[in-house]
């Protein structure tokens, strides 16, 4: 029999200085003294999230505890790839990483990893339930993914995951986009990550081996076409059946496209597949205006090569209110350390521990910067 | 008496809290608050229709590439001028607000848009004309109402701050088109798991299930029981992408899942993630040994495990398989599917059968009829 007090410290160890102890839907989160309030808000495939107060800043944030990032290589890599582009990437309409932080102690300890940012309203799925927009908001909206586009797009990164609830929204209409957990993932390392498919462009489906950005203009098709109808455009309930939904709207692919599959069978296989039309899209999405149907035509082209990129996109009509070329940063070159290499669970928690430091000192001497300009003013 | 008001020609005339009061009771009027919302004390001041505009937007409006018509929940200055309602400017409070105001100012001017600046502290105004906080709202929704598209919501009202109104929003978790994903391994038939890496290494799992042998569909894990003298490994080396022909390598895997059903054990078929190669394999043997459709293996699979997603050059060459087999497949004019169908009775009698005898082997005839096949198998005995 153990003594209870051990038996407090095996389910409560207790948090090394500045941390604290909350128990959150059965699962113990660790955190720096300075986030009070935690209140969960949702999980995904790769964590969960709670949002917090930050008594430092003054200011609502978001809290992601990753699920087990150490349990294999494939999760660590991913975890630290993640890290390493919110570093890197520093633009109005994708998240910022305002903290990261692990309670564990020592690098060998390591088995916990947070990352913070700053708490908007809400994802647009949760919008979609509630509110139908008009067509103003839309053009807000789509305008503000399509300028992250351009930026991510221009460090040479595709998202490969953009659905309504990796965009975040607060109440003045402003956006972000999350979730970077499937940027530059080599496709064997796709394999295990069952996402969304209602999103997913239809090349990633049909296993091409060299896709391109515009599966992400593909994925902003969607959310435009959910935005304007309030429903989902491509609700497949599996892989087959989301590639017979997109042909059921796009048609079935000609012979030209075809030959763009590498793979013989895959072509074979949607040669056997009933033929369809392409339906009308005035018909299907009758209450969105001619520039807005214009520009879900362009978006969702089956074939990838006439589709337009992000930055074209931004060009149409639909979005010239907002459209302003001197306004639509790019990235400048980002060091995302991808030759960064290890075969060991133990060396990546080494990496993740040192990257986590560095932001840790980063920060630490950005606010010795803010200090010594308060002292001089 | 007359009342003097400053003329209407003049646009973005600086006028006082008096003026301010009488055009805003006497007129059609928007009112757009600039002031920015740090202080706590102001906002219990604040009008309605306040311009709490992202920053953004506040560059388009500064830089005058936009127009202040297109900021959401503003459309009523699309209206033509003659019909528009005029427009009472408060300016800020801070720089930034004045630099908001006078972009304002210059997008309404330059669209002819009637607008009159408050040249007065508020303070000074709502300390002087209190009602003016109740007959804002009062008066707001009248106007709004009087504008009203046609078809629109007479009942709708507009925002009084933020442009979306997420108060209504209760956030959750819930994971879109989530069904649940199985927990590997999924037990297929009495002798057939499907399982990913986790399984292959899980001594207990495959003690507990008995499963002698092994089907490693990767060319990267390993065959982590190899030496024991009681596990048998088959390696088919593959990825998950458009390079490799699984068909070559089914009789062989065919072969060897019988063998564990002869034995009276069971095999693990199990690739990275027990979702696309893996699931080929065992698609394969349900297709070869219960001489059923690919939708019926699919279905069958499917039902236990969600996840499951062939990539499409392997399903190209399930399909070929099917051919080959000389199943008659009736996928032409099924897609897309009116309904589920049931499972093969045969696959349906494999898995309550709890007799583990010996089993005859299947006859070789490829020339069953689909209907038939659904119903010709034996069952086990």
């Amino acid at each position: 029999m153990f003594p209870q007090t051990t038996m407090d410290h095996i389910l409560h160890p207790t948090p090394r200085e500045g941390y604290y102890v909350v128990e959150l839907n059965r699962s113990v989160w660790v955190v720096p003294n300075y986030y009070i309030n935690l209140t969960p808000i949702g999980t995904g495939a790769y964590g969960t999230v709670c949002a917090a107060e930050c008594t430092r800043s003054g200011t609502r944030v978001a809290i992601k505890k990753f699920n087990r990032p150490f349990q294999s290589i494939i999760h660590a890599r991913r975890t630290y790839r993640e890290l390493r582009l919110l570093r890197c990437m520093c633009h109005e309409n994708i998240i910022d990483l305002l903290d990261v932080f692990t309670p564990n102690e020592n690098v060998n300890d390591i088995e916990d990893v947070y990352f913070v940012s700053m708490l908007m309203g809400a994802d647009l799925s949760n919008i979609l339930k509630i509110q139908r927009l008009n067509d103003d908001h839309i053009q807000f909206l789509v305008y503000q993914i399509l300028r992250g586009l351009k930026y991510i797009h221009s460090a040479d990164i595709i998202h490969r995951d953009l659905k309504p609830s990796n965009i975040a929204v607060n109440e003045d209409c402003e956006l972000k986009i999350l979730d970077f957990g499937l940027a530059r993932q080599t496709d064997s390392e796709m394999t295990g990550y069952v996402a969304t498919r209602w999103y997913r462009a239809p090349e990633i489906m049909l296993n091409w081996m060299h896709y391109t950005q515009t599966v992400d203009v593909w994925s902003v098709g969607c959310i435009l076409a959910e935005l304007i109808t309030g429903k989902t455009l491509f609700p497949g309930s599996d892989h087959i059946d989301q590639l017979t939904r997109i042909m059921s709207v796009t048609g079935t692919p000609d012979e030209e496209f075809l030959k763009k599959i590498s793979s013989e069978e895959a072509r074979n296989y949607i040669r056997n597949l009933p033929k369809m039309t392409r339906r009308d899209f005035k018909r299907l999405f009758a209450q969105a205006t001619p520039q807005a149907i214009d520009l879900l035509e362009k978006m969702l082209h089956l074939d990838p090569d006439r589709r337009p990129t992000a930055k074209e996109a931004m060009e149409h009509e639909y979005l010239a209110a907002y459209h302003d070329e001197t306004d639509e940063p790019i990235a400048e070159e980002m060091d995302l350390n991808d030759d960064v290499r290890a075969d060991t669970i133990d060396e990546w928690k080494k990496i993740i521990w040192e990257e986590i430091s560095d932001f840790q000192k980063n920060v630490a001497f950005a606010d010795e910067e803010e200090d010594e300009e308060k002292m001089e003013s | 008496m007359t009342t003097h008001l400053p003329s209407t020609s003049q646009n973005g005339e600086e006028i006082s809290a008096e003026q301010f009061n009488r055009i805003f009771h006497e007129r059609n009027v928007i009112v757009l608050d600039c002031r920015s919302n740090g202080d706590s004390v102001k906002r219990a001041n604040r009008f309605f229709c306040s311009l709490r505009l992202p920053a953004l937007l506040q560059r388009r409006l500064m830089g005058g590439s936009m127009r202040l018509s297109t900021v959401p929940d503003l459309k009523d200055l699309n209206n033509s001028p003659d019909q528009c309602p005029e427009v009472l400017l408060i300016p800020g409070d801070s720089e930034q607000d004045e630099q908001l105001s006078a972009a304002l100012a210059r997008n309404l001017k330059s669209n002819h848009y009637r607008h009159f600046v408050l040249g007065e502290p508020v303070k000074t105004l709502l300390s002087q004309f209190p009602t003016l906080r109740d007959a804002a709202d009062e008066n707001w929704n009248t106007t709004f109402q009087m504008n009203s598209m046609p078809g629109q919501a007479s009942g709708q009202q507009a925002s009084s701050g933020p442009l979306l109104n997420l108060n209504q929003l209760r956030l959750e978790g819930e994971d879109q088109g989530g069904k649940q994903r199985a927990e590997f391994p999924v037990k297929l038939t009495n002798f057939l798991y499907l399982g990913n890496a986790e399984t292959a290494k899980n001594r207990d799992v495959l003690k507990k299930y008995s499963i002698s042998h092994v089907i490693n569909v990767t060319s990267n894990l390993p065959n982590t029981f190899e030496e024991d003298p009681n596990m048998r490994y088959l390696r088919i080396s593959a990825d998950d992408n458009a390079s490799h022909n699984l068909t070559k390598f089914f009789p062989e895997a065919i072969s060897f899942i019988d063998d564990a059903r002869r034995n009276d054990s069971a095999c693990l078929v199990h690739c990275l993630a027990g979702i696309s190669r893996s699931v080929t394999i065992c698609l394969a043997y349900l297709m070869k040994t219960e001489m059923c459709t690919l939708d019926s293996a699919y279905e069958w699979v499917q039902k236990r495990n969600a996840s499951i997603a062939p990539n499409f050059h392997f399903m190209g060459q399930l399909t070929d398989y099917e051919k080959m087999l000389g199943l008659n497949s009736n996928r032409v004019g099924t897609y897309p599917s009116s309904a589920p169908r049931s499972p093969s009775c045969a696959i349906e009698a494999a898995a309550v059968s709890q007799v583990g005898g010996l089993l005859t082997p299947p006859p070789t005839s490829c020339s069953a009829s689909p209907q038939s096949s659904n119903h010709s198998a034996k069952s086990f005995h």
